[in-house]
């Protein structure tokens, strides 16, 4: 379950599970940086390249949905798209339309993430 | 002709004599008796009883004479009036008052008179009994004294007549109120202070299966039926309405009872029973039972109860639908962050690499599940039916705090800044699921108003006062149209599109601040939309109030 190499950016609202994230991701080799809302994810979206993109849904100032949209409609390249939520508001077909890979309920195993992740 | 003086109390003469309604009535045997008495005891040829009305006399009873009336200005009796003792005139041709008379000049040619004032029961002269002849004469005293004895008789005609009008009167405004009494549907039963039934109209007899004549004389303890409270016991007999009215002399009021007969269905009775005080001011001597049945409404009455609690079970659980998402999220956050924090911690444990730095996560891990818990007993707190819970001692921003917690994800993610502003921990007697509800019910009503705006804030404020806190829930809406202000406490009223609330939460809200002897009003004077509640500290209080 190497990240190696892998550039990887956490979106949470919840500041203790962005810290898990980045420090699950980081100690597998990802180079892991993080956001709290949507917005914020964007603008590092735009700024940087990410290989993979590790989100929320539900999230004050900018939820993953308006984020996912933003990135179909704007952003110059894709990244792999996840998305952890504890109620997700989204059915499957349409996550899969706008590009997301799998969508992981909260609580979550980490374990079974990062090999999803590993793996693509 | 000498115009007649008039009697000084003249307009109140009038009165008394219209008031007897004598006036052009059919002639009557016992007036015309007198008249012929009076004749022959003085030996004239003529006999009147007159009445001096306004502009004339007119003769009640007349004896030896055709006119029925005659112009007041000619009459002796309008000078016989005007004394307390008999006017006898011997020779009216001698006398100057008469001499241009038409009874004297004309036809009837009168020399003599002689007449009594007669008196209305007031005390007023209002006519005479008189006496007349064509010859000289005089009286004696013993004729003057057998004409004022008539006269008496005719003053007692006259208050006879009057108490038979009244008599008349009273028998019918009876007859009336006994008809009333037998038509209308509330039976009523008269008892005397040993509880014996002394009389009751149909509808009491009816009400009780058996007839009036079997219901007099028994007593209302009868042993045929079973008398019941409103929560199913046995009535004591002592409070029965007309027994404690009959010991205590107190009005008993609006007293509600069911009466089961055998084989019968339960029937409600609403009584009343007041006391009667026939024959002594300070004892009472009957009581007055009355009652109305009251089955249909207390039926009626039930059902809507019946329903209220079903709409506001179904109103509690689609605000709780509402919430699911929200709460889905609140709960499954906290979960991952377990899930998580505990992965982490076990792999550092399974390599060694576990140190007093960890310490932290430990700590996160407790707060974390603290989290957990609070949302749980939010949720208990308000799911439950806590209609016929108990009141117990709550604090007021704990109630606040856990039921808040439901949606506090909810308000995050929209963006809504929340606040609390309490001076103190106010502990109040209430029956905190009901005060929860209330709180859900507005805090869901100010998200859905201010989805949509800029500027989303929703604030809390308690006070307290000495007997009562005060809760002011404001958010940043501007007010509700005055028009609808009258309608938001009503059942079922909802701007909010279908499917989005079924238009009870305010008036369920409004109806558990009254469950708790409290208010819950809309503020008109706030310039943001507020809500203000305002309850009792102490239950306690309340009841002995």
């Amino acid at each position: 379950m190497e990240l190696t190499g892998l550039s990887i950016l956490v979106v949470d609202d919840e500041e203790a599970l962005r810290e898990i994230f980045v420090e699950e991701f980081t100690a597998r080799g990802a180079k892991v940086q993080s956001a709290e809302n949507g917005r914020k994810a964007f603008s590092l979206l735009e700024s940087q390249k990410f290989d993979i993109l590790f989100s929320d849904v539900r999230m004050p100032g900018g939820d993953g949905i308006e984020l996912l949209k933003n990135i179909n409609s704007k952003l110059q390249y894709k990244p792999r798209i996840f998305l952890c939520t504890g109620f997700s508001d989204l059915k499957e077909e349409e996550a899969k339309r706008l590009g997301v890979l799998e969508i992981f309920p909260k609580p979550m195993s980490i374990i079974k993430i990062l090999k999803r992740i590993a793996t693509t | 002709m000498n115009k007649v003086p008039k009697h000084p109390q003249e307009d109140l003469r009038i009165l008394s004599l219209e008031d007897l309604k004598i006036l052009d009535t059919l002639p009557e045997k016992e007036f015309d008796e007198i008249t012929f008495l009076a004749a022959q005891l003085c030996g004239t040829s003529m006999s009147f009883i007159s009445f001096v009305d306004k502009n004339r006399q007119w003769f009640k009873s007349k004896y030896g004479f055709e006119f029925n009336q005659i112009p007041r200005d000619t009459a002796f009796c309008s000078y016989a009036i005007l004394r307390h003792e008999p006017t006898i005139i011997t020779d009216c041709h001698a006398d100057e008052r008469f001499l241009d008379n038409p009874l004297v000049t004309g036809d009837s040619r009168i020399k003599f008179y002689a007449g009594i004032p007669l008196n209305s029961p007031d005390g007023l002269p209002i006519g005479t009994l008189c006496v007349a002849d064509k010859a000289n004469k005089n009286l004696s005293e013993h004729q003057i004294k057998c004409l004022q004895t008539l006269s008496i008789q005719v003053t007692r005609l006259f208050e006879l007549k009057i108490q038979n009008e009244s008599l008349k009167a009273s028998t019918e405004a009876l007859t009336y109120k006994s008809i009333i009494l037998d038509s209308i549907s509330e039976g009523i039963m008269l008892l005397d202070k040993s509880g014996a039934i002394v009389d009751c109209n149909p509808a009491a007899a009816e009400f009780l299966g058996v007839t009036r004549e079997q219901l007099l004389g028994a007593k209302t303890e009868n042993s045929d039926w079973i008398n019941i409270t409103e929560d199913g016991h046995n009535f004591p007999v002592d409070e029965l309405p007309t027994v404690k009215c009959l010991r205590t002399a107190e009005k008993q009021s609006n007293v509600v009872m069911g009466v089961r007969h055998i084989f019968a269905d339960t029937r409600w009775l609403n009584i009343n029973s007041r006391p009667l005080f026939l024959h002594k001011e300070d004892e009472h001597s009957h009581v007055v039972t009355s009652f109305s049945d009251i089955t249909t409404y207390k039926k009626l009455q039930n059902d809507r109860r019946e329903l209220e609690g079903k709409l506001s079970d179904s109103s509690r659980l689609s605000a709780l639908g509402e919430m699911a998402g929200g709460l889905a999220h609140e709960i499954n956050n906290p979960l991952a962050i377990l899930l998580g924090k505990s992965s982490i911690l076990k792999a550092k444990l399974l390599n060694g690499g576990l140190t007093l730095d960890d310490v932290k996560s430990f700590d996160k891990i407790e707060s974390t599940i603290e989290r957990i818990a609070k949302v749980i007993r939010g949720l208990r707190t308000y799911a439950r039916n806590a209609d016929s819970d108990p009141f117990i001692k709550g604090r007021m921003t704990d109630i606040i705090t856990d039921t808040v917690e439901l949606c506090a994800t909810r308000f995050r993610n929209a963006g809504v800044k929340f606040s609390i502003e309490s001076d103190v921990d106010i502990e109040i007697d209430c029956r905190p699921s009901q005060i929860s509800q209330l709180i859900m019910n507005i805090l869901n009503n100010s998200f859905d108003a201010i989805a949509d705006l800029k500027d989303k804030w929703i604030t809390i404020r308690v006070q307290d006062y000495p007997e009562s806190t005060k809760i002011i829930f404001s958010d940043s809406g501007h007010g509700i149209p005055d028009a609808l202000v009258s309608k938001i406490m009503q059942p079922f009223y909802s701007t909010k599109e279908v499917g989005k609330g079924m238009g009870l939460g305010l008036s369920i809200s409004k109806g558990i601040a009254e469950s708790h002897g409290g208010t819950f009003k809309y503020d008109e004077q706030a310039i943001n939309t507020s809500f203000i509640l305002v309850l009792p500290k102490s239950q306690q209080q309340r009841k002995v109030a």
